[in-house]
């Protein structure tokens, strides 16, 4: 299989705080190219698209912030080297309670 | 007293507030203000400031609750602003992340494009071209008493401990002072390559060991106008002054009102005249109200380098005022006769024409100032 063949695209639900990074756009779709791909690389590529989205949500350990939440098919997943099933839904939401 | 060389331009405030930054620009009488704004609504600004070098960059140091930290610049003095491509962060394998970058210094005349930051948790980061990108200062950040001189998480401010006062000799680009809340004065003569502890003579009631070489709590130090051999401290437990080449803090908060004492966070000091600075108190008495003491906020000038210190607070309210003013809101202008600037974790800003002397409300009803520079 060319390489390609097996790039995968998955699309990602933007909350307001960072539409700043997507000229507005509440849902984007992105392209990783590795093999499984992983929550981190689909991440990765939208920093590609959108320069320094990624750091206002993942710090330097490569930790998801505190108060960023991301949904994978509706399942919460914190872990960047989780994989991601074929097609899936991403969410991203500013979590931040209280006043 | 020597006078400023040129004449003083209008005075443009930078305030950055909890929610934003705003600014606040003077006529050329400094009578009449003009408030505008905001940029980054909803952003938590620390630290914005003006590069003297070349009078249009600006930078300013931003989060939000849910966003991790970013420098926004500006090369046209505020009208448009765009990301830096690489804030401020730690070594990936450090076990360490920024919170916030807290502090901004320009760096030297020769040096242009060099910019320093202070984070919390305390690093120093250095930027070479204007603040687009930062690396890490490893002679601080990777330096093995790092650790040490930074204490734990509990010896840190109630937001987090805060690397800043970041000096930079206009002598010697390489001749570099920072401070830490919590950790002290550190001195570079390297520019950072190596860090050795500057705190003789500052207390810290709060350690046990009275000779402690760190682990102090400044909360602001600036340079003496004109007399870079001069440092001014307002520390958590009291008010400093070095003469280089000593090495041993003085005590000169003995002067203040046992009724007001010396607990403060900002430190002003005169542009153009060594021995004068100015500080505005709070209460620092049992649980640390953090607030104006007894209500009655006041600036105190000192025209000795400490001696003395006269309360200075004409306008301002004469009871149940409860506010108080961060390390890095306020500030003073460079006219002949110098400006002197505050704002207040009630969102007011203050100024006085006459070097404090008197005072008058020049904008209210902003969020929480965090920080006050002239542009």
């Amino acid at each position: 299989m060319s390489a390609a063949a097996r790039q995968q695209k998955f699309s990602i639900a933007v909350p307001t705080p960072l539409r700043s990074y997507t000229d507005g756009r509440a849902d984007v779709i992105v392209t990783v190219a590795a093999v499984p791909a992983r929550l981190a690389d689909a991440l990765a590529a939208l920093d590609v698209d959108y320069p320094g989205i990624r750091f206002r949500m993942v710090d330097e350990a490569g930790r998801v912030r505190p108060h960023i939440q991301i949904f994978v098919n509706g399942a919460i997943e914190r872990n960047p080297a989780a994989p991601l099933p074929t097609g899936a839904r991403i969410m991203l939401v500013g979590a931040l309670s209280g006043g | 007293m020597p006078q400023p060389r040129t004449a003083p331009r209008r005075v443009r405030l930078l305030i950055a507030t909890r929610k934003g930054l705003w600014t606040l620009a003077g006529d050329a009488s400094r009578r009449t203000w003009q408030l505008a704004g905001p940029h980054f609504l909803g952003h938590i600004v620390h630290h914005a400031r003006l590069d003297p070098r070349d009078g249009k960059t600006l930078l300013a140091a931003a989060r939000t609750g849910h966003l991790g930290p970013t420098i926004f610049r500006s090369v046209d003095g505020g009208k448009h602003w765009k990301e830096a491509a690489r804030p401020p962060a730690f070594a990936a394998d450090s076990g360490r992340v920024v919170d916030h970058t807290f502090w901004l210094t320009p760096g030297h005349p020769s040096q242009p494009g060099v910019w320093y930051a202070g984070t919390s948790p305390q690093g120093l980061f250095r930027s070479e071209d204007g603040g687009v990108t930062w690396d890490g200062v490893a002679g601080f950040n990777a330096h093995p008493q790092r650790k040490a001189w930074c204490g734990g998480d509990q010896d840190g401010t109630p937001d987090g401990a805060k690397l800043h006062s970041v000096l930079v000799d206009p002598r010697d680009a390489a001749h570099l002072y920072i401070s830490m809340s919590s950790g002290g004065t550190f001195e570079s003569t390297d520019g950072g390559a190596n860090w050795v502890p500057l705190n003789q003579g500052v207390r810290a009631d709060f350690q046990p060991d009275p000779d402690l070489v760190f682990g102090h709590d400044p909360h602001c130090v600036r340079f003496a106008g004109g007399n870079p051999d001069r440092l001014y401290q307002q520390n958590h437990c009291g008010l400093f002054r070095l003469d280089r080449p000593a090495t041993r803090w003085q005590d000169i908060g003995g002067g203040m009102r046992k009724s007001v004492g010396y607990v403060g966070f900002p430190m002003v000091t005169h542009p153009h005249d060594a021995d004068t600075a100015w500080i505005l108190p709070m209460d620092g008495t049992s649980v640390w109200p953090r607030v104006s003491p007894g209500g009655r906020p006041a600036v105190f000038r000192t025209r000795n380098a400490g001696k003395t210190w006269q309360r200075l607070s004409t306008g301002m309210p004469k009871a149940q005022a409860w506010w108080t003013v961060k390390r890095q809101a306020m500030t003073a202008d460079n006219h002949p006769t110098v400006g002197v600037y505050f704002g207040t974790t009630q969102g007011q800003i203050w100024g006085s024409r006459d070097e404090g002397q008197s005072w008058k409300r020049l904008a209210e009803h902003l969020p929480h100032v965090y920080a006050v520079e002239v542009a």
